[in-house]
């Protein structure tokens, strides 16, 4: 790196040792959140970011969907989690963990889609105008609050009361 | 999955996408149990499935007088009438699209060595217990443990190994790299490169030579070894001179296929000397012999103490 415009590559030296703890709390694994704290730096290395107002919650942010990332693609692989069984120096049988498009977890998603289409529709009609503005039609939680009338945090409650419908519906 | 805890995961969720955020919080509410990151992860996979077909679902419920209605939504509504979703599971079909952010592809080895060839004509070896992450296109490798590099020289090419919060940059040809809890080891046996530390100053290292980083001191120094010493490990030695105690523990952890801890007084020592690795389980007992180390039962692994150190015996 040679130039550090937005300061982030100093922010992250300085709170690298938090984020890796807080990756570990987000992961379970400290050797996942190593590779992630490494991902991260190759992350701000390759990007061409301006100035950014809060860096701390911005690299949070960024490692947090760094783990959604690794999330999805586990999710996809039907689970089949690393599991390592050192916390120190970990190691497992070697394969290449391939990220590879697979098309049936690809033709459950659409089912799934289509269940949280239908568990939308069958919400408590509070829950399910406020979801729908927020989610879908992407307003901010204030602007839904105005156009339902209903205080900011009568939006939140909405939206949770939302997920959680939806959560059990694909539970089931 | 207790009804509370995923409450607590959906009150979470909904904090962080705030300004606000307190992820100080978040890290100690993950921490207080493990079934907090499963139940935010079922949340967030939740919201991600949500946030990536958002489309597909204004095109799949019914019309809502409230909602700004996606182009989409209002054609199908013209051939579907009110309730839309079996018409509108068809349009799944059509408007679905695999996410495209692709993380790594990692590679991990157990007690074996593996080669790996990368598309571009690379060639790693990857030793016992070691990680590589392939990202960008083979443009970009993460190395958690012990590789040699067979890299040709080709003009143009841009490849960084990141390893132990080191860049390696401006690769060509053979190199080989041992990572250690905040050590590092790169040396080069033909061509060079440039290693980019985690304070920005950059060290070029030839052929010929040794880049050794030891990241609790901030030293990085660079010595000359013998040709021969290059990759021991590939014909089952492994050679140091004057590497952090840290590196050595690391390396005979992949090769021993067990958990070494030092204890922190030991983090200073420093190591000369060859060990045979065989089949890896007389590693640790050698080289505590070396030092003059006890070595003690911990977890899963084993703790090295100083001599005769004070102290109960764990366990």
């Amino acid at each position: 790196m040679t130039a550090d415009p937005s300061g982030l590559a100093e922010l992250y030296l300085r709170h690298r040792a938090e984020l890796a703890r807080f990756l570990a709390a987000r992961t379970g694994s400290r050797e996942e959140a190593e590779d992630i704290v490494q991902e991260l730096w190759l992350k701000l290395n390759g990007a061409d970011s301006g100035p950014v107002a809060n860096g701390r919650a911005y690299l949070y942010r960024m490692a947090q969907n760094l783990v959604l990332d690794r999330i999805r693609e586990r999710s996809r692989r039907g689970a089949r989690e690393r599991l390592w069984q050192d916390e120190e120096i970990g190691y497992q049988a070697g394969e290449a963990m391939d990220a590879r498009s697979n098309p049936e977890a690809e033709a459950a998603e659409r089912e799934e889609v289509a269940l949280v289409a239908s568990a939308i529709a069958a919400l408590p009609e509070g829950a399910r105008r406020a979801f729908r503005l927020h989610k879908i039609d992407g307003l901010s939680h204030s602007e839904v609050a105005e156009r339902l009338g209903i205080s900011r945090s009568g939006v939140e409650k909405h939206i949770a009361v939302a997920m959680k419908h939806l959560r059990q519906r694909l539970a089931d | 999955m207790k009804e509370t805890i995923l409450d607590q995961a959906l009150a979470w969720h909904g904090a962080l996408a705030g300004d606000q955020a307190d992820w100080d919080g978040f890290t100690r509410w993950l921490e207080a149990d493990p079934s907090h990151r499963e139940a935010f992860d079922s949340v967030a996979l939740l919201d991600d499935l949500v946030d990536r077909h958002r489309p597909t679902l204004a095109a799949l419920l019914p019309p809502d007088p409230e909602s700004r209605s996606a182009p989409r939504s209002r054609r199908l509504r013209g051939f579907a009438g009110g309730g839309a979703i079996a018409a509108g599971i068809a349009a799944l079909l059509v408007l679905f699209r695999p996410e495209a952010a692709v993380p790594p592809t990692w590679y991990a080895t157990a007690n074996l060595t593996r080669e790996i060839a990368l598309a571009d004509g690379s060639r790693v070896a990857l030793a016992a217990s070691s990680r590589l992450g392939v990202a960008a296109r083979g443009k970009e490798l993460i190395l958690a443990g012990t590789a040699s590099f067979d890299v040709p020289h080709r003009p143009g090419r841009v490849l960084t190994v990141h390893a132990g919060g080191v860049d390696l940059q401006d690769i060509g040809t053979r190199f080989e790299v041992s990572t250690g809890p905040g050590a590092l080891s790169v040396a080069v046996a033909e061509g060079r490169l440039t290693a980019r530390l985690a304070d920005g100053q950059t060290v070029g290292v030839v052929g010929g030579h040794r880049l050794l980083v030891d990241s609790r001191n901030g030293s990085a120094e660079l010595r000359p070894f013998a040709p021969r010493d290059y990759a021991a490990w590939r014909s089952g030695r492994l050679v140091y001179d004057n590497a952090p105690l840290a590196l050595v523990a690391a390396d005979v952890a992949r090769f021993a296929g067990k958990g070494i801890r030092i204890s922190p007084d030991l983090s200073s020592r420093r190591f000369s000397g060859v060990l045979t690795i065989g089949d890896g389980s007389g590693l640790v007992r050698t080289l505590a012999q070396f030092m003059d180390l006890d070595v003690r039962p911990e977890g899963h692994g084993v703790r090295l103490v100083p001599r005769g150190a004070g102290g109960r015996r764990i366990r």
